[in-house]
């Protein structure tokens, strides 16, 4: 049953079209990863999902209500902002105590949450003292005090060392299978993101340009790329291509997108010998998160 | 409402942290009490008059830096879509910024020397407590209005100097228009300029009723309704077309 639903949204802010078009679903239990470089449309994806942002076309369902003009769509959604920001003037346990009475729950709940994320022993610190990494557990455990269906966290791991980045990726996965919270996560980094979502949608110039499981997306990671580095790259990439499906001419190099790289350095050594073609240098690229991007846009 | 209430609750005790807001209360408290007791006044509305004059001035600038650019901050440092995550309607969020930016803090600022005069010169205050009430009723409508502009000025602009200094820039143009119809009335001799200024000095003029000088009880009345017309702008412009971006 879908949560989240949105439809053909649309935002424009003057001229630059920050979502054109897009349309997602996360259903319950899921973890849904959206991932996009910077400036890919993720964050103003989430804060339309929120209503936090007004949407110049499409439509938005979240809990069946239209977040824009239906607060109650908002209350079983917990939320983590990128950059996380509070009233910096309040301990961190006032802070969460107001928030639980907004959301009507107990306040012997603001404790458990702060033991969860283990922040229970700065709860009587000042926000404006906390470090960068404390604040975002903070972010977590506001998010998590009314027992959310669905968390939304907007690049949770940004600002984080590795560790933190591990943890906190963790705790989200755990959150989903011991606590059955549905996450719609984002993230600029696909590989830490693809270990614990169950589906991905790759979004890129704010339109969602793949959406499928983490094996079809560790699939197209297995994909490798040759850069070859010759004198003619425009005849050498003719020929490449009569052998492979995929070959791209990037300023003085030829990309070739393969699954066998071994391939790609036989046939350019027989190019050699044959036809007498000058080659500088052959190596093989992982395929990163750009490079999936422009497969499938 | 227990949301609201709670909100309300968080973004005060945000505003209200030290320095600036207790400083400013205690200083028009101390200025309310020494007035009252240095000088003396024989009517209740001449004491409210006076008592709450500085504090009008004080309570104005505060509602340009804490209340414009406190607004545009919160807005600017992502405190606002913070308040706007939660499951408390676009509506009742103007109404916090209402109540949290605009009438508490005058409420406060001008009230608490008023109330300090009240104590120390109580047996002037209970003759007419209903006008020294008027005045300060008065003077809070005053100040909504300018904190109404000055909060419109903020959500359009969301950067906390440009915001500060708008309004800033707002409140003079307002005195010196002010002025401007007051020398044309003068140069003139057309009483339409005096009217049309005493209905923007909408507290002096009030005060100036209730000590029992002749002016038109309508110049009274253009303030008022401008405030609730900007209000009601207000909560449209929050419901309808805000973004904090």
């Amino acid at each position: 049953m879908p949560i989240l639903e949105a439809r053909g949204l649309v935002k424009r802010f003057g001229r630059i079209v920050a979502v054109n078009n897009l349309s997602i679903t996360v259903s319950e239990g899921d973890i849904v990863g959206l991932i996009g470089p910077n400036g890919a449309g993720k964050t103003t994806t989430i804060r339309l999902c929120l209503g936090i942002l007004r949407r110049d076309r499409g439509e938005v369902r979240l809990f069946g209500y239209d977040p824009f003009y239906e607060p109650k769509s908002r209350e079983k959604v917990g939320v983590v902002f990128e950059n996380p920001r509070f009233p910096e003037a309040l301990t961190v346990e006032k802070m969460l105590s107001y928030t639980a009475r907004i959301y009507g729950v107990e306040a012997d709940r603001v404790r458990e949450v702060l033991k969860i994320v283990g922040l229970y022993e700065k709860r009587n610190a000042l926000i404006k003292t906390l470090s960068a990494g404390q604040k975002q557990r903070l972010a977590l455990a506001h998010a998590l005090i009314h027992e959310p269906l669905l968390l939304i966290a907007d690049e949770p791991t940004s600002n984080l060392d590795p560790i933190g980045r591990s943890e906190i990726l963790d705790l989200l996965s755990t959150l989903n299978k011991d606590y059955g919270i549905t996450i719609f996560v984002s993230s600029h980094v696909l590989p830490e993101l693809a270990r614990i979502v169950n589906r991905v949608a790759l979004i890129s110039r704010g339109q969602i340009v793949f959406q499928g499981t983490p094996s079809e997306v560790e699939e197209a990671l297995k994909e490798k790329i040759v850069r070859i580095r010759a004198k003619d790259v425009e005849d050498l990439a003719k020929m490449l291509s009569e052998y492979f499906d995929r070959v791209e001419v990037r300023g003085a190099s030829i990309l070739v997108y393969t699954d066998n790289p071994g391939e790609v350095y036989r046939i350019v050594g027989e190019l050699m010998v044959k036809r007498n073609v000058v080659v500088y240098g052959v190596e093989s690229l992982e395929v990163q998160l750009e490079e999936l991007l422009r497969k499938y846009r | 409402m227990s949301r609201l209430k709670a909100l309300t609750s968080m973004d005060l005790e945000d505003i209200a942290r030290p320095p600036v807001y207790d400083v400013l209360v205690i200083v028009s408290g101390i200025l309310g009490g020494l007035y009252a007791s240095i000088m003396p006044r024989a009517t209740a509305v001449r004491l409210a008059v006076d008592v709450s004059s500085i504090p009008l001035i004080i309570a104005i600038i505060y509602l340009a830096v804490r209340g414009a650019a406190g607004v545009a901050s919160l807005i600017a440092n992502g405190v606002f879509q913070l308040y706007l995550s939660y499951p408390i309607s676009r509506r009742a969020i103007a109404t916090i910024l209402v109540l949290t930016r605009i009438l508490v803090p005058s409420i406060v600022i001008v009230g608490a020397p008023m109330l300090i005069a009240s104590i120390m010169q109580f047996n002037v205050v209970s003759r007419d407590i209903a006008r020294f009430l008027a005045v300060f009723s008065g003077r809070i409508i005053y100040l909504y209005f300018i904190g109404i502009v000055f909060l419109l000025i903020a959500l359009a602009s969301k950067r906390a100097m440009l915001a500060g200094a708008l309004s800033i820039v707002f409140f003079f143009a307002y005195i010196f228009i002010n002025g401007i119809l007051n020398m044309l009335y003068f140069l003139l001799g057309n009483e339409v300029f005096l009217r049309i200024a005493q209905s923007l000095s909408f507290s002096d003029t009030l005060n100036n009723y209730l000590i029992g000088l002749n002016i038109p009880y309508w110049t009274l009345i253009p303030l008022p309704v401008a405030s609730i017309v900007l209000t009601i702008l207000l909560y449209m412009y929050v419901e309808k077309r805000f973004e904090p971006t």
